[in-house]
């Protein structure tokens, strides 16, 4: 970064488009999603306007600057740092008055930032005005600019914005009541601060005072750490108080909203839009009635769309694999064709259906409907020791587990978001999907949907025991109090849904060209060196074999589970190639059902073992979750093997 | 002593109604725009959550946090 870059910081409450308006301003294609909490760590991205380059950063969603939740400090921590950075407050216009709550804190922290209204397509067709010159006259002359992120509307006038952006001194009074109180503390502050850390160092004093009367963490204890000031802070405290009859904490939080509420007065009417589905949505039965007939419809999206285009990649590797048989030289027709080809086309045959599922998340992220499932889900999910909020982290998983887990930081409670992090690897992800695709097509063929359906309920099963569980032995935490919002229903954004699943599908491919095509041509090696009947593989695999044999899986078996520790689809791939092809001949339905399980729930891959440790900042639980997966994968193995031997298959 | 019509959200038909006090203070709730003075209008007071309104803001919330609202 040079150093006369100019940083700008997108801010603004939950799902108000910030991340859209990233898009918008950098070209890139960061994660959207129509409900609040998608963004949960800073990402940064060019823009370069005339002669000049800003550093664009999306910061995470915060309701208020108040550091009594993480991201709400780091946010805070960012401005206080970044003193020089042009802030851009985003709102979304439809809940204006509960937006400027914020822009407020930013005008008490002394910043001026450029007031953004988004969302100004929605606004203007339910024939609502806003007088943005006399909005920006109220807030002390900050530029106002109106934007529809979505559909590049103002996005230029931002830009000039941006470029044309000097810092202006702005203050807000509230009522005479507060301000006196915050007077009379500001008065001592600079006798009595002695003891003040670096970051406070930069913000006004008034923000100070205020900040204490509200019970900010980190400034009450920064008062804590200068007794005079702290005694001399409550005894005022006391008096607005008695002045008051009831805490001033509240006081302050009314002071803000009031204060909205008259800046808006005059220049804004607020108009309701009213549907009624959600009575029905969330319904306690037919709101699981809809959800299954949505799952049912994607369900079938996915299979049905995937299979027609699934065909035509079976034949093209299989034409693939002859042709290059024919023209490789000898020694190394092998790797290329049983190898390669029969590693990486073994998975790449299922791009269709991770392309698909991908696109379905997709839409159900953007429409608004994934904040209904939340919602519909609590009690159930309290039940299990989760809450709603897990929800959404577990469908995300199917997609993925690394952004399932990280979703899991807009749980509020952490050792509901613990129990999560610990149970939501168990959810089939796409790469999972791959495995039991292979296994369906290869060996249940009338049956596949059957079959898939089973593994999938069996695994869910899983994941509501083991969370029961965890939360009843291990993790205990106190049922929550459930608040969610539910944004309004959207036509999903098709320009970016597309330029999404595109993403995914490029970084399936990525995988398909890169790990899977390496682990391939390793795992070809170790089966026939140094010879094809005495292997290095054969050697690694009979270690394991004692174990996996209690399941019917033989070692060949055991060393591509090994190999799906890296990646979950190269089980397909070992697979095809330690059967030469042939695994039809090799396994039997049941084997392969066993099999087929214990690779789904069996440790999760390496990356998201890695985001596991990321996300809970502790290895005992990443310990944890590994050995409990890999205890559940083998007991279920056995047992599952030994019933369907009792039931009379082989 | 005069004993004013107030209950808690739980209890409200559909309709409007202006916070008085909230009894369990929380930041949620301030976030969310409930505070003290603020209209509420509840949409669904049936089976499952609670369907409430605040500004242009749909909320779904249990009843436990909904007794703790006090509303006229
Ligand atoms: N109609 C309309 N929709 C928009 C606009 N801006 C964003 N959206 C939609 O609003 C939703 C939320 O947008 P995001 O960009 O994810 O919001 P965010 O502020 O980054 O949200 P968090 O990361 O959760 O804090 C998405 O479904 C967008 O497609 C807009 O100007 N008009
Ligand atoms: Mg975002």
């Amino acid at each position: 970064m040079s150093k006369n870059q100019k940083i700008v910081g997108l801010t603004g409450q939950p799902n108000v488009g910030k991340t859209t308006l990233f898009n918008a301003l950098t070209g890139m294609s960061q994660r959207i999603g129509n409900w609040p909490g998608v963004t949960v760590e800073k990402k940064e991205g060019i823009l370069k306007y005339k002669d000049t380059e800003f550093n664009i950063v999306d910061l995470p969603g915060i309701y208020s600057l108040k550091s009594d939740s993480l991201d709400q400090k780091i946010a805070r921590d960012f401005i206080i740092e970044n003193e020089d950075s042009i802030l851009v407050d985003v709102i979304d216009t439809n809940n204006i008055n509960r937006n400027l709550y914020l822009t407020l804190q930013l005008i008490e922290l002394g910043r001026s930032p450029i007031v953004c209204l988004n969302f100004i397509d929605e606004v203007e067709k339910h024939d609502v005005k806003l007088d943005e010159k006399k909005l920006s006259e109220k807030l002390g002359g900050l530029p106002v600019i109106k934007t529809s992120a979505r559909y590049k509307i103002g996005i230029e006038d931002l830009k000039e914005a941006i470029y044309n952006y000097k810092p202006i001194s702005c203050e807000i009074k509230y009522s005479e009541l507060l301000e006196n109180a915050i007077e009379k503390i500001v008065d001592k502050l600079d006798e009595y601060l002695t003891n003040i850390d670096e970051k406070f160092k930069k913000v006004p004093k008034r923000y100070l005072a205020l900040s204490f009367l509200e019970g900010d963490p980190e400034v009450v204890e920064l008062f804590k750490k200068n007794g005079e000031l702290l005694s001399h802070a409550n005894r005022i405290k006391e008096e607005i108080e008695r002045e008051i009859k009831h805490d001033v904490e509240s006081y302050v939080v009314e002071q803000r909203y009031k204060k909205a509420d008259e800046i808006l007065k005059g220049i804004w009417t607020e108009s309701i839009v009213y549907d009624d589905i959600d009575k029905i949505l969330l319904h306690p039965i037919y709101g699981f009635v809809i959800f299954a007939f949505i799952m049912y419809i994607l369900y079938s999206f996915v299979i049905g769309v995937g299979d027609i285009f699934i065909e035509y990649i079976e034949m093209f590797f299989e034409y693939l694999g002859g042709y290059v048989g024919g023209i490789v030289p000898e020694p190394y027709t092998g790797v290329v064709v049983d190898g390669i080809i029969g590693g990486v086309g073994g998975v790449l045959v299922f791009f269709p259906y991770i392309a698909f599922m991908m696109l379905s998340l997709a839409i159900l992220e953007d429409c608004g409907y994934l904040s209904r499932v939340t919602a519909l889900f609590h009690k159930m999910m309290a039940k299990i020791g989760l809450s709603g909020g897990s929800t959404i982290p577990i469908m995300v998983s199917f997609g993925c587990a690394v952004p399932g887990l990280m979703a899991t930081r807009s749980i509020s409670d952490p050792m509901k978001r613990l129990i999560t992090i610990l149970v939501a690897p168990l959810a089939p992800c796409a790469a999972r999907f791959v495995v039991i695709g292979f296994m369906a097509t290869a060996f249940f063929s009338q049956y596949a949907n059957l079959f898939a359906l089973s593994i999938l309920l069996i695994s869910l099963s899983l994941m509501g025991i083991i969370a029961y569980l965890i939360s009843k032995f291990i993790v205990k935490g106190k049922p929550e109090e459930p608040i969610f919002e539910l944004p309004p229903y959207r036509l999903p954004d098709w320009n970016y849904i597309l330029k999404r699943t595109w993403a995914y599908s490029k970084s399936f491919l990525k995988r398909a060209g890169t790990i899977i095509l390496a682990g391939s041509i390793l795992f070809y090696y170790l089966l026939n060196y140094p010879n094809p009947d005495n292997s290095y593989g054969m050697m690694l695999g009979k270690m394991l074999e004692s174990i996996t044999l209690l399941m019917g899986i033989d070692w060949r078996g055991a060393l591509a589970l090994i190999f799906g520790i890296i990646a979950k689809e190269l089980v397909v791939s070992t697979l095809e190639i330690a059967y030469n092809g042939n695994i039809v001949g090799a396994l039997t339905p049941l084997k392969a059902f066993v099999l087929t399980l214990v690779t789904v729930v069996y440790i999760p891959c390496l990356a998201t073992v890695a985001t596991l440790h990321y996300e809970t900042n502790n290895l005992k639980w990443t310990l944890f979750a590994v050995g409990y997966n890999l205890a559940l994968a083998t007991t279920l193995g056995i047992v599952a093997y030994n019933i369907g031997r009792l039931l009379g298959f082989s | 002593m005069v004993i004013v019509m107030a209950d808690s959200l739980a209890d409200k038909k559909l309709g409007t109604y202006t916070v008085k006090e909230i009894k369990s203070a929380c930041n949620k709730l301030y976030n969310l725009g409930i505070v003290p003075g603020a209209r509420i209008t509840v949409i669904s007071n049936d089976r499952g959550p609670i369907i409430v309104r605040v500004g242009n803001c749909k909320l779904a919330m249990g009843r436990g946090m909904a007794r703790s609202i006090i509303v006229e």
